[in-house]
């Protein structure tokens, strides 16, 4: 679906390929919603379904969210992820990382590997 | 059905291809390029959200249309074989007529694994069997053919949604602990959600009893068997637009594939009641009931 580009990403994409892309990129950001709510504990994420899922580039801009789940997300998302992105640089995140926080205004406070 | 085709090149035109920017037959595949994205995406999220994985089965695809689609949806979302039925348009109204009597019996216990008897299961199992042969024999359905398949639900104690793991009922009898339903539980969570929790507590939310009673099966006729190739077949070819340009494809009449008989793609495989696209590097075969089976390239 996705075409390998060994000269580089595309800067102008026809927009068919950016429709079929987007419905892809959405699909990953539902699994991972999916993913989290069957597995959850909380009854805020398990009945509730308070949690959402999104794809952001290395950057911290948002490319998809997951339409399972809490639009007012939307807001908290993109500063959380920038904070954590501060403190913990792309280069630095190794596959399988994960960043936990919960004070998305402030440094992160812990860093987990799995 | 009559199709006017000018029609349809003229709504795309003025429709999707001037607004967009794009050649005719760009903005046709991009209305099919766009839909199957969409489907794919409805694939992966029933799969994931029952904790299978689309790339472990083979997609089977029936109703007039979706033989179209089948093959693009199969390579995307890597899917190794795909499945047309003999008569994709009335596969329903087929399994409607041939299909086994079945019926499923769940009774809620909420009991943490660990506090649950192998005895207690069996005898929930044993009240559900005898509900299911009761209500199969007010159906007049053979007792004696009956299938019963158990199976329970069951989560980390906690969590709301629950994953269905299997047994018999002759294992049951023979376990004395419910330590193989718990560690196949574990298992069952690895592959779907790539993580388990040996030292959590478990819990049975359900005993499910499915019971399948068995009716005559239809005896299908058999296709006289091939070993050559599968010209007699080809009913001619079209100039058909795939993956961004025009190229000759051969055309086959499905009512004359044989058992074996072997289609290299690309091509359509037309037939009265739905038409089949196999994509270039794909293969189809037949099998000697007439299903064609479509396998992608890596899986030859």
């Amino acid at each position: 679906m996705i075409q390998e580009n060994p000269a580089g990403i595309e800067t102008r994409l026809d927009p068919i390929t950016l429709q079929v892309m987007t419905n892809a990129i959405y699909s990953v950001a539902d699994e991972m919603v999916a993913a989290l709510v069957c597995t959850a504990y909380s009854t805020n994420i398990k009945d509730r379904r308070d949690c959402s899922g999104a794809i952001f580039t290395r950057s911290g801009q948002l490319v998809a969210q997951g339409e399972v789940g809490t639009p007012l997300h939307l807001g908290v998302m993109l500063p959380a992820v920038r904070t954590a992105l501060r403190s913990v640089p792309p280069e630095a995140l190794d596959p399988d990382d994960d960043i936990i926080l919960n004070t998305p205004y402030q440094k992160v406070r812990v860093i987990l590997t799995m | 059905m009559a199709i006017d085709v000018e029609s349809a090149r003229r709504a795309i035109h003025q429709e999707v291809a001037v607004p967009l920017g794009l050649f005719l037959e760009q903005a046709a595949e991009g209305v099919i390029r766009v839909i199957n994205s969409v489907m794919a995406k409805a694939i992966r999220r029933l799969s994931v959200e029952k904790g299978y994985d689309p790339r472990d089965f083979t997609l089977i695809s029936f109703g007039g249309g979706g033989p179209l689609h089948a093959a693009k949806l199969a390579t995307d979302l890597q899917i190794p074989r795909v499945l047309v039925p003999f008569a994709p348009g009335v596969s329903s109204a087929l399994g409607l007529l041939t299909a086994d009597f079945r019926h499923d019996y769940v009774r809620t216990i909420l009991s943490k694994a660990s506090l649950t008897h192998v005895d207690q299961l069996i005898k929930c199992l044993a009240d559900l069997w005898a509900a299911a042969a009761a209500q199969m024999n007010r159906e007049h359905v053979d007792t004696e053919g009956i299938t019963f398949l158990p199976s329970l639900d069951m989560r980390y104690l906690g969590q709301g949604y629950s994953l269905q793991i299997r047994f018999t009922l002759a294992e049951l009898a023979d376990w004395k602990t419910l330590g193989p339903l718990v560690s196949r539980f574990h298992d069952s969570h690895r592959a779907a959600y790539s993580y388990s929790d040996e030292l959590a507590e478990t819990e049975i939310v359900n005993v499910r009893l499915a019971a399948i009673g068995q009716l005559s099966k239809p005896n299908f006729s058999q296709l006289p068997e091939t070993t050559e190739d599968t010209v007699s077949a080809v009913k001619g070819s079209r100039n058909a637009y795939i993956d961004g340009k025009f190229e000759t494809v051969c055309v086959y009449e499905r009512s004359k594939l044989m058992a074996g008989s072997r289609i290299q793609g690309p091509a359509i495989v037309e037939q009265v009641d739905s038409t089949t696209l196999i994509l270039q590097g794909q293969l189809g075969r037949t099998d000697e009931f007439g299903n064609l089976m479509i396998i992608l390239e890596d899986q030859q």
